[in-house]
């Protein structure tokens, strides 16, 4: 489960796209997801996804674990719109009657809607495509690149358009920092047992949350100072515009993968308009 | 180069962490600066890159005084500097984003910036790794990483805040060979550290602190003869080899220097019996 989000270096066509190319990817099937309406189209943006998964070729372990996220996706969404399905008016059955004592006089009665468990699998598709294209990001995207992605998203004359390098510095020291904060949270748990710590059975492990908590904030916090410091030292902010090693320039395969976007949004968005877009359940 | 005059330092909580301090860093000079815990050394070398400015007293590098704030940037650029901690001072996701961070910062050409990053890694001997994450890296190539993120800087002096406290002995030879290079390079090196014996062979100069104080300045012979505890092995074995009447120096600290002085002491005995008998 670990590994659902986790970078894969691979020589793959999709590694060889740019950043900023596969954000907007990713932005244009959740905007594709949120203006589709019906099943079919919203089946075809999530298999639109799937092809890159392919040129990928993750894990056996990776695909299983997909899976599993997928169909609990699936499954939860449709069993919780079919019973939660506030537009519903002719149930399918009835779970609990509204005259039974208490629970059927408080909830009106539990009945199970067809239209729900459709609506349901409408919103899984809905969630499955924008999963599926954020994870393919971030699979095939170093973090470093990602960043810079994000920070130098686009030029407008000589200012860059994105997020502010702050907050990439941020970013980058958490990816750095986060194994050395779970090391650190291990050492101290071990340093706890032996002096008598339980940890067997969940009770215990809340109340040595409580024993955990402190040190580790101010680890955390120490370390942070530390980093801070080290950043200081090697200039950081004594520019406004620091410049960047790694340039980010467009290519050929970044054109022509830009063009599918288009394409294929401009005809999601074209389908939506004529009759194929969402619309508020039951009306 | 680096010129401190009567500096004080006291910390928000009233804690007094340096108190006039005087001393003068000529370039390409290797100081060590030793002493026990919080006697001041990181407080003092702190001050030297402007990431403190002293209460009292003044520090000027390269003529830049540290508590104008308007040359902080260029301080920083002339003296980088490595922490003890090798897995708090990486910034970048792969070691050659670490190492151009600086020069990204410094605002130079991207070709500029790989070139130095190149140039750095392949200093320290990581040009190989530069793809890598730090946290794939042992703690000596980390420490050397760091090195070459300061390194990439260009900086005229190199201050090392016990850089090795944290390493295996192994990782600790290969960063000081990698300093040592360093220095025989021309840069000036100011190195923290309380293992007195990983630095005599290499320093040309000793502070020890204590106290907020400098209690003693000079060469690391004299340093050994103004000090009768905290001795390297060595220096304590020829120590006693000369209480016991061996002809020996008493100021000696490298194995081979160590060596030789015992051969000649025996050759002497040798012949001083023969001539006796």
């Amino acid at each position: 489960m670990q590994g659902l989000f986790r970078y894969e270096q691979k020589e793959t066509v999709i590694h060889r796209i740019d950043p900023r190319i596969k954000l907007i990817w990713v932005f244009s099937i959740s905007v594709l997801t949120i203006t589709a309406g019906v099943p079919w189209l919203l089946v075809a943006i999530f298999l639109s996804t799937l092809p890159f998964w392919i040129l990928l070729r993750p894990s056996k372990e990776k695909i299983t674990s997909i899976v599993f996220i997928f169909l609990t996706m699936v499954f939860g969404f449709m069993l919780s719109q079919s019973v939660f399905y506030y537009w519903g008016e002719t149930p399918t059955f009835t779970i609990i009657p509204a005259d039974f004592p208490v629970i059927g006089y408080i909830t009106g009665g539990i009945h199970v809607y067809k239209e729900g468990a459709v609506y349901g699998l409408i919103q899984s598709a809905r969630f499955m495509s924008s999963v599926s294209a954020a994870m393919l990001l971030v699979a095939t995207t170093h973090p470093s690149e990602l960043i810079a992605g994000t920070v130098r998203f686009t030029r407008i004359g000589k200012k860059w358009i994105g997020f502010p390098n702050e907050i990439a510095f941020m970013v980058s020291s958490a990816v750095n920092f986060a194994p050395v904060m779970i090391d650190e949270c291990m050492i101290t748990i071990n340093a706890m047992q032996v002096r008598g710590l339980k940890m067997k059975g969940i009770r215990n492990k809340i109340k040595a949350m409580k024993f955990l908590f402190f040190p580790l904030v101010v680890n955390v916090l120490r370390s942070g100072r530390q980093i801070a410091i080290a950043a200081d030292s090697r200039a950081f902010r004594a520019t406004k515009n620091r410049t960047h090693f790694r340039e980010l320039r467009l290519k050929g395969l970044d054109f022509v993968f830009l063009s599918y976007i288009f394409v294929s949004t401009g005809v999601g968005i074209y389908l939506s308009y004529i009759g194929y877009g969402s619309s508020v359940p039951g009306g | 180069m680096i010129h401190i005059n009567n500096l004080s330092y006291q910390y928000p909580d009233g804690t007094l962490a340096l108190d006039s301090v005087d001393m003068s860093i000529d370039k390409g000079e290797f100081v060590a600066l030793i002493g026990k815990n919080g006697c001041g050394k990181t407080t003092l070398v702190r001050h030297l890159n402007a990431l403190l400015t002293p209460t009292e007293g003044s520090v000027s590098v390269f003529g830049m005084d540290t508590k104008d704030k308007s040359g902080v940037w260029n301080i920083r650029q002339t003296v980088g500097m490595v922490f003890q901690n090798p897995q708090t001072q990486f910034v970048g996701t792969t070691l050659e984003e670490d190492v151009a961070f600086g020069p990204e910062n410094l605002k130079l050409p991207p070709n500029e910036i790989r070139k130095r990053v190149d140039r750095s890694l392949r200093e320290v001997g990581l040009l190989e790794y530069k793809t890598h994450a730090p946290k794939a890296l042992s703690g000596g190539q980390m420490q050397r990483a760091a090195i070459a993120g300061v390194l990439a800087m260009e900086p005229e002096c190199i201050v090392l805040d016990e850089v090795t406290s944290m390493l295996d002995p192994g990782s600790r030879g290969n960063v000081l060979d990698t300093i040592q290079q360093l220095h025989q390079s021309g840069k000036t090196i100011i190195y923290v550290t309380q293992r007195i014996e990983e630095i005599l062979p290499l320093a040309d100069r000793i502070v020890s602190m204590n106290n907020g104080k400098i209690e003693f300045m000079g060469t690391p012979h004299k340093y050994l003869a103004s000090v009768e505890s905290d001795i390297p092995a060595i220096t304590n074995l020829m120590r006693k080899l000369k209480a016991k009447g061996f002809d020996v120096r008493d100021d000696v600290f490298a194995v081979d220097d160590a060596f030789l002085e015992i051969l000649k002491a025996c050759d002497k005995r040798k012949t001083e019996t023969s001539d006796n008998g």
